[in-house]
């Protein structure tokens, strides 16, 4: 367990009340291989509702940090998994990269007509801000404004793996299809 | 939301993610009814729990642990694959196992150790969270005797293996 004092079990107890819920926790924290702690486990819980309600649509915000939130989800499962072709998706992260445009472009400077097609090129972080997309822009040159691949900000896509735990640490995608699975055992993609 | 302080503390020790933090928030406003954080927190770990177990098949000893595994397999039927089953079906050998010996009642015939007409009824029978190996026993004990003494399924029958 990454933190085992007192203080942070009896917030576990708050926070899960019931007895089944958490040895179903503290079973998950220990005995499945690549989680590393209760804390990680929790945090990969609460992803994993966020992303099957961005998924499902129930999630529709325009608060910066959620607008972000759902389109690393979106591309979370968008790259390599099942849901590469999903047209339905593509439009829905169509229309969440125009509200990011219109958070982004009063920080950009110059201002530039290109801006909407790169947003909708570059792949989202659960990190990102608006702040730190505009200083990405910024800092880019002409020619790579028009990259056709931009990929990640590197200066926060190093960051992020400070963010969490050892299993994203090892590269590993909260995607259940990127998960390793043991020998002789089947691989079943469930989001929820 | 008004969320209360002290859970509010537990929160910000319990998940230090600022941005998991807002996540969490987030789904509890979203959650239909307001049923507010403790329930976000209970269905983010039950489904947790349901994905890792369908997907990594983990070894189970306790019974609750075999129940609630039961529990999760049972809603996905249907759509198992020859892996999962033979881990429903190794699950409820183990929790046969632990219930035999709480039975005053005959479990009938065996094969590799296992009561056919016991598995049967645990195959069968609803299982609940709350159950534990000694309610099952007095459920079983509770039964009209002749009603499972048949054969399991063939897919169970199949991986009642001595291992």
């Amino acid at each position: 367990m990454k933190v085992q004092d007192s203080v942070y079990n009896q917030s576990l107890s708050d926070l899960v009340p019931s007895d089944g819920d958490r040895k179903k926790l503290e079973f998950l924290a220990d005995k499945t291989p690549y989680r590393s702690g209760i804390e990680n486990t929790l945090h990969d819980a609460i992803d994993a509702l966020f992303i099957e309600a961005a998924l499902e649509e129930s999630v529709n915000s325009d608060e910066p940090w959620c607008v972000l939130a759902i389109l690393s989800s979106i591309d979370g499962v968008m790259i390599g998994g099942p849901f590469a072709s999903d047209a339905a998706l593509y439009d829905r992260r169509a229309s969440f990269v125009k509200k990011v445009s219109r958070m982004v472009e009063p920080l950009c400077e110059p201002r530039n007509p290109d801006l909407l097609d790169w947003l909708a090129r570059i792949t989202y972080l659960p990190n990102y801000t608006p702040e730190s997309i505009a200083a990405w822009w910024n800092r880019i040159s002409p020619e790579q404004k028009c990259d056709l691949c931009p990929g990640t900000d590197p200066a926060l896509s190093e960051d992020i793996h400070d963010l969490f735990g050892l299993y994203r640490t090892e590269g590993a995608s909260p995607l259940k299809e990127n998960i390793s699975v043991p020998a002789g055992k089947d691989l079943v993609l469930s989001l929820s | 939301m008004l969320v209360d302080l002290n859970l509010q503390n537990a929160i910000e020790t319990g998940l230090q993610d600022y941005l998991t933090r807002r996540k969490l928030y987030f789904h509890a406003g979203l959650t239909p009814g307001k049923p507010g954080v403790g329930d976000a927190f209970k269905t983010a770990v039950n489904s947790q729990f349901e994905s890792d177990i369908l997907l990594l098949l983990p070894e189970a000893q306790d019974e609750w642990c075999m129940i609630s595994q039961i529990i999760v397999f049972r809603k996905h039927l249907d759509s198992l694959s020859a892996a999962q089953r033979k881990h429903y079906a190794f699950l409820l050998k183990g929790l046969a196992c632990l219930i035999e010996p709480r039975c005053h009642r005959s479990v009938g015939d065996k094969v590799n150790g296992v009561s056919l007409g016991l598995l049967n009824w645990l195959n069968l029978t609803s299982i609940n969270e709350k159950d534990t190996a000694e309610i099952l026993a007095l459920n079983w004990d509770m039964e009209i005797p002749h009603m499972y003494n048949q054969v399991p399924n063939q897919w169970i029958l199949h991986d009642v293996s001595p291992n």
